[in-house]
């Protein structure tokens, strides 16, 4: 990484008008950084990143990460002086990710992982940035018969001819091609393997029901499973993944792949009926068949995060469904309740 | 694809100077019109030089990770193809060397996934078959108690060991093609091709047959890295050529087929056979034994009843073919150097 002599280092965020991108711009504002967001809007929204524009340190660049990107073009950027200071870590999350348009976005998924991934390490070479790349719990392929935990070294399996694999086997290529930077360039590039995550901004009527059940479940409307009542999952609170990630760039050396995620198994009936009780909703839950993109995942093992980054996720499933509500009950009017996209 | 009304089909073969690409375009160019393209990265212009001459062959030293348009080639208006398209494509460049596998590393990287991508949108803008050259490596090193792989075994490889960019680059290559085909309805083959031999394979770039086809005609000592109970599963490459055009005429519903041998032989028997043929003074040694890693071995099965496949060439007939190969260019090699 490139010696700071400056106050703020400058910080590129792929993707980060996403979910778990604009939290992690947030995070990396308040902790003092200039953010440079950058995001096509494929799934990522606007209403994200709101808030943040207007923040002297943030910047925004509609772009899609599978063109080549030339920070020094833009006059919107010349305040962060990145000729002369350089671009110090990039974390590279843009990827689609939408269980309910999963199918339209197959060739972006794949070139995403491809020529996307690639872009943004040749801007890290350029810069001589440090890298967080966030992978996904799919490279280990789906939730194993034995329930074993997925453990870092492990090599996975996943079926790399299914309709999923432009996301499942994407995930791997891209990591390896992050490898092989390493391998040839030297290029620090950390690789974060994220589990499943819920949270406020998690998109509405998507598929990823959470956030489709507290709304319902305010509104008076049925809470839909897309599944069985056997539906397990386990669930990390978004701000306890930023903080992951966040840790991982800060570490002096590089570890290896990790793990985020919570490592508690819990029936996704039990999380709707969790909302319904703390909403007072008196709503009810239907099943209804399950979506190619939406499966149960397996569970992480989390001691290389514990033990080389002192990392857990500590907000509790009450706490973290709890902001979530609070996050949708004042939103109410922005989000319109109306499906989005 | 569209009707062959035509006398001779367009065919493309990516990678058609490498070694199996060579052999692919001498038998397809028999009856087809053979688009060769090739950027020669770790090919020899050697293999086809023979074809250049030939009206029904074409080659275009491009690289596939630059985006191209078959159009657009001046060379390629005696084909016709803006008015006959392309029927068929095998998709086989990748950049293959053992000696300088570091050197050509992001290359690869860059061959299975925009490469891949360039070649498969050629298929679609034509509505061509496509057939894709994988390899038994995605399968991963030989599972305890199994010695087999059939197409539909899961694939166990670490992706992020150094061989990674050629590994899971042949299984990201697999999904970019699984995924075209859904989004497009393009037909797609796959091939998983297993340890291939025969002339044209690089002398001097650290490769098995070679290496000890080049010690038995210097008459030094052939020494063998590997315990001495080694085997080894040998194809020679017109078996393959015969598996991969008969795997691009199969009907739409075969994708993924193995080929390769699935007869496991002892190296020292191939090294004490590769001694007999060079001329006898060749002793066969074994040094300190090594890794030995072999995949697994090709179930045929699939091969066997979909595209009644069987390799077909001995052993001793391929060697033979393969001695005979090396030894005239070794000599052009001494003459021309």
């Amino acid at each position: 990484m490139s010696e700071v002599i400056f106050d703020k280092k400058n910080v590129l965020v792929t993707g980060g008008a996403g979910f778990i991108g604009s939290h992690l711009c947030e995070e990396l504002l308040e902790q003092g950084a200039n953010v440079i967001c950058l995001d096509n809007f494929v799934t990522g929204q606007e209403q994200n990143i709101d808030h943040l524009l207007r923040h002297p340190s943030f910047e925004f660049i509609r772009h899609d990460v599978t063109q080549a990107f030339d920070p020094e073009a833009y006059p919107e950027l010349a305040r962060f002086r990145i000729k002369f200071q350089g671009i110090q870590e990039i974390y590279h999350l843009a990827c689609p990710t939408s269980p309910k348009k999963f199918e339209q976005y197959r060739m972006q998924t794949l070139y995403a992982n491809s020529v996307g991934v690639r872009q943004a390490l040749d801007l890290a070479l350029r810069y001589k940035s440090r890298v967080v790349h966030a992978s996904s719990s799919v490279i280990y392929g789906p939730r194993p018969a034995d329930g074993h935990r997925f453990v870092e070294t492990e090599n996975g399996v996943n079926d790399l001819l299914s309709p999923r694999a432009c996301y499942d086997e994407g995930k791997r290529w891209a990591e390896t091609i992050c490898a092989t930077y390493h391998q040839v360039h030297g290029l620090d590039v950390r690789i974060a393997r994220m589990f499943r995550t819920y949270g406020p901004r998690m998109p509405l009527y998507d598929g990823q029901m959470i956030p489709d059940f507290i709304t319902n479940a305010l509104e008076g409307k049925d809470l839909e499973i897309f599944g069985d009542e056997t539906f397990r999952t386990s669930l990390m609170y978004v701000g306890d993944l930023v903080d992951g990630m966040t840790k991982l760039m800060n570490l002096a050396q590089d570890p290896g792949p990790i793990n985020f995620g919570s490592d508690i198994d819990i029936p996704l009936v039990d999380v709707a009926t969790r909302i319904l009780q703390m909403t007072g909703s008196t709503s009810t839950i239907k099943f209804s068949g399950s979506l190619l993109f939406m499966s149960e995942l397996g569970l992480p093992e989390l001691s290389k995060a514990r033990d080389t980054m002192d990392w857990i996720p500590l907000v509790t499933l009450d706490d973290g469904l709890k902001r979530s509500i609070d996050y949708t009950i004042s939103h109410k009017s922005l989000l319109g309740f109306q499906p989005l996209g | 694809m569209a009707n062959p009304i035509f006398e001779r089909k367009n065919v493309v073969v990516t990678g058609g100077a490498g070694f199996i690409g060579s052999h692919l375009c001498d038998a397809l160019v028999k009856d087809s019109h053979v688009i060769c393209i090739d950027n020669f990265s770790t090919s020899d212009v050697a293999n086809i030089n023979h074809l250049l001459q030939n009206p029904n062959f074409e080659l275009i030293n491009h690289d596939i990770t630059k985006p191209f348009d078959l159009r657009d080639f001046p060379e390629l208006e005696r084909f016709k193809i803006k008015f006959q398209g392309v029927q068929e494509i095998y998709h086989l460049a990748s950049p293959i060397s053992k000696k300088h596998f570091e050197e050509f590393k992001i290359a690869t990287v860059l061959t299975n996934s925009i490469g891949t991508k360039n070649v498969l949108d050629i298929a679609v803008a034509h509505q061509a078959k496509i057939l894709f050259a994988s390899s038994s490596a995605l399968y991963g090193p030989r599972r305890e108690g199994r010695t087999h792989v059939s197409e539909s075994d899961p694939c166990l490889i670490d992706h992020l060991t150094p061989k990674g960019a050629y590994d899971e680059g042949k299984r990201f290559s697999e999904a970019i093609l699984s995924t075209y085909a859904d989004v497009y309805g393009i037909d797609v083959k796959i091939a998983r091709i297993f340890r291939t031999y025969g002339p044209r394979m690089k002398l001097h770039d650290g490769n098995l047959l070679p290496d000890m086809i080049n010690a038995g005609l210097d008459g030094k000592d052939i020494e063998l890295t590997a315990p001495e109970d080694a085997k080894i599963a040998l194809c020679f490459v017109s078996d393959i050529i015969d598996g991969l055009v008969r795997h691009m005429r199969s009907t739409i519903d075969v994708t993924v087929v193995n080929l390769g041998s699935d007869q496991e032989v002892y190296l020292s028997s191939v090294a004490s056979l590769i001694a007999k043929i060079t001329g006898d003074i060749s002793r066969v040694r074994f040094t300190a034994a090594g890794a030995f890693q072999e995949p697994g071995l090709p179930d045929l099965s699939k091969a066997k009843q979909l595209l009644s496949w069987i390799p077909l060439v001995r052993l001793e007939d391929g060697v033979r073919r393969m001695v005979e190969d090396a030894r005239s260019r070794r000599q052009q090699r001494t003459m021309f150097s």
